[in-house]
């Protein structure tokens, strides 16, 4: 979308143009629900607190200064509602010992051929507080002391919340590296007893050291 | 795991998942969710505004008790040039004594009649000359229609046949709920806040990973086996809907009773019992049953009961007994772990179930006329019983604050300050009657009793 395309759109979401809206919607839907996808529980959770975010950025959209950049607004926007919502589900926080999954023996993480769905399946299964901040610290680039602050949590929770995400994390991808007779980590069909293919599949994950063709 | 793993763990997901555009598909349901929460119609902010709106309400009944209530500087009763002077007692014998010219038979003495007769005499109650300077002039026309009526023997009955006359209008508290729909987000809070939880769905992962388990281990390289696989929570607690919350209490609370200001309060009981309903996790609705007992202590100036005494006493002193029904709504502004703060305000209705006023009359000088024709100390009644009280009903703004404490599930603490404002007067004596105390509570939640 072009810059004068998208301020077009603005002007017109700013006069509660319900086309303006639904096409800002539209364009930035994927980049709004990829943001909220990875701080929910799951999908209905994300597109919930997507639209929360579409609500505000709407009824706000005057306070918008279009001299910025809009993207990086709306991402913020959407990051808040999320810790927003997180913030109101505190009380439903899940506290896990971690017992088994600190003694996972470090292995080789990076060449597992997992795809876009199965990484977001990963940290969808963290517990909320895990999640939270491992979104604000791996991917969002945050420190341990804004993650604090924004969270109301101390810095040291921040980074024990973290290396426990971590290491669940890790879990998971070996988990799904050793179930890769299971094709992709987030492929539901494959419980079907088709014994054959399964065993191509696993020949082929033997023989080329994991890496899927 | 070290830090180079660690990096490259951040780094595999901030990869994949950091603008993952391609990946999702455009649903046209969650539009639709979405321009159904625009098009809520405005005026359903209302509800969202509530809080504030009751906050408001709250801090404009505070100014007008603190307005009507603030000391008065110099009272004087007002004098009404319709009020017939009913003297109970000695009145007629002290009458005929006191006014030359007056007919014998005449038990009903105008105010200003006697105090004419007190101007020729020279010996002058400043005050009551004032007031009859006011108002002699129509007061003279009506003491020849009031003459020729029939007497009223006792002030109750008095008090019957006169209760036509102006009562001040009751203070009616108007509240502008006009306030306007802003934008507030408060909206998108309001619905952000609510917990609501997707019950979890069933993860495909965790269904395609349990067939592996089955099969011979595949991955020696790092001797993993299949089954450290380890059994997967349910995340996320089932949604549930909010229940209403019922609390019973018992609470007790010593509290300051005074007239107008608290210049000369008394210390009142009030003991009872009150239920609760939680109708949102902040709103809650409180009724119950106090019984109070209000002793309180007056100027007269301040006991209005209708009636015109011939002799005004310096001081009531008054015990009063009632039940109070309040009906309060409180607002949940703090909520950690065991403990809450709210606001509330709400109305109570006194029922009267005791009156009695005692007189106390200034000495010699400070009465008035009839010392000074006559040297015996002169007094009305000193006592009056009211022989059926009367039923107040939201004649009283309650203004508290709840501080409470949850010992268990069941059993929580309370201390709540709070004050009580009457918007019209009170009991025989028609007084503004206001109490400030802190009642003390012991709650019992009754829905843990029935669980879900």
């Amino acid at each position: 979308m072009g810059e004068e395309e998208l301020h077009q759109l603005i002007a017109g979401c700013i006069k509660q143009d319900r086309k303006c809206q639904k096409m800002l919607y539209k364009a930035f839907y994927g980049f709004s629900m990829g943001i909220c996808l990875r701080y929910a529980g799951n999908r209905d959770e994300a597109a919930e607190v997507m639209n929360q975010g579409f609500f505000k950025v709407f009824t706000h959209i005057q306070s918008f200064d279009t001299s910025r950049p809009f993207k990086a607004w709306l991402g913020k926007i959407m990051m808040n509602v999320s810790i927003d919502y997180y913030r109101a589900n505190l009380k439903m926080a899940y506290t896990e010992d971690l017992e088994q999954a600190e003694h996972v023996s470090d292995g080789d993480i990076a060449d597992k051929n997992l795809n876009y769905n199965d990484l977001l399946a990963m940290v969808q299964k963290l517990p909320q507080a895990y999640r939270t901040v491992f979104n604000l610290f791996a991917i969002e680039g945050y420190s341990h002391e804004e993650i604090a602050t924004m969270l109301n949590i101390n810095a040291g929770t921040s980074k024990s919340n973290l290396h426990k995400a971590r290491q669940k994390l890790k879990n998971m991808i070996l988990k799904a590296d050793s179930s890769a007779g299971g094709a992709n980590y987030n492929n539901g069909m494959d419980c079907s007893p088709i014994v054959a293919i399964k065993a191509i599949n696993m020949n082929g994950v033997f023989l080329n050291k994991g890496i899927r063709e | 795991m070290n830090t180079e793993n660690e990096k490259r763990l951040d780094d595999l997901f901030k990869k994949k998942l950091e603008d993952p555009v391609d990946e999702i598909r455009y649903e046209e349901g969650d539009w639709d969710a979405l321009e159904q929460l625009l098009d809520k119609p405005k005026r359903k902010g209302i509800i969202y505004l509530w809080p504030i709106l009751s906050g408001i309400a709250a801090l404009m009944l505070v100014f007008l008790g603190w307005w009507a209530l603030r000391p008065k500087n110099g009272g004087q009763q007002s004098s009404n040039g319709t009020e017939i002077a009913a003297q109970p007692k000695k009145d007629t014998i002290i009458n005929n004594k006191s006014i030359a010219g007056t007919k014998k038979a005449d038990t009903i003495i105008d105010k200003t009649a006697i105090a004419r007769q007190v101007v020729k005499d020279a010996v002058v109650d400043k005050s009551q000359t004032i007031a009859v300077n006011k108002t002699s002039s129509i007061a003279k026309d009506k003491v020849q229609t009031i003459a020729k009526q029939p007497v009223a023997p006792v002030v109750k009955n008095n008090k019957q046949q006169f209760a036509t006359m102006p009562v001040s209008p009751k203070k009616d508290t108007i509240i502008d709920k006009a306030v306007k729909n802003n934008k507030v987000s408060n909206d998108a809070y309001a619905v952000n806040q609510a917990p609501v939880n997707k019950p979890a769905k069933t993860d495909n992962q965790a269904v395609a990973t349990q067939p592996a388990v089955a099969q011979p281990p595949v991955d020696t390289k790092n001797g993993l086996a299949a089954n450290t696989q380890a059994p997967v929570k349910s995340r996320v607690k089932p949604q549930m809907a909010y229940r209403p919350q019922y609390t019973l209490s018992v609470i007790a609370a010593p509290d300051l009773n005074g007239v107008n200001s608290f210049a000369q309060s008394k210390v009142g009981t009030n003991i009872g019992l009150t239920f609760a309903v939680g109708l949102s996790r902040k709103l809650t609705v409180t009724t119950g049953a106090l019984y109070s007992v209000k002793p309180y202590a007056t100027n007269f100036n301040n006991y209005r009961n209708g009636v015109k005494w011939a002799v005004s006493p310096d001081h009531v002193t008054a015990d009063c007994r009632m039940f109070d029904i309040p009906l309060n709504v409180s607002y949940q502004v703090y909520h950690r772990n065991q403990n809450k703060l709210s606001f509330g305000t709400g109305l109570s209705s006194y029922l009267m179930l005791h009156e009695s006023y005692k007189f106390e009359y200034g000495t010699n000088g400070s009465t008035g006329i009839y010392n000074s024709s006559s040297t015996s100390s002169v007094t009305g009644p000193s006592t009056i019983n009211v022989a059926n009280p009367g039923k107040y009903f939201f004649g009283v703004v309650n203004l508290n604050t709840t501080y409470e404490h949850q010992i268990n599930s069941k059993v929580g603490i309370s201390i709540q300050p709070y004050m009580k404002i009457p918007l019209s007067n009170i009991g025989y004596s028609q007084v503004k009657l206001q109490s400030t105390g802190v009642a003390v509570g012991l709650s019992w939640n009754l829905n843990s009793l029935t669980k879900p």
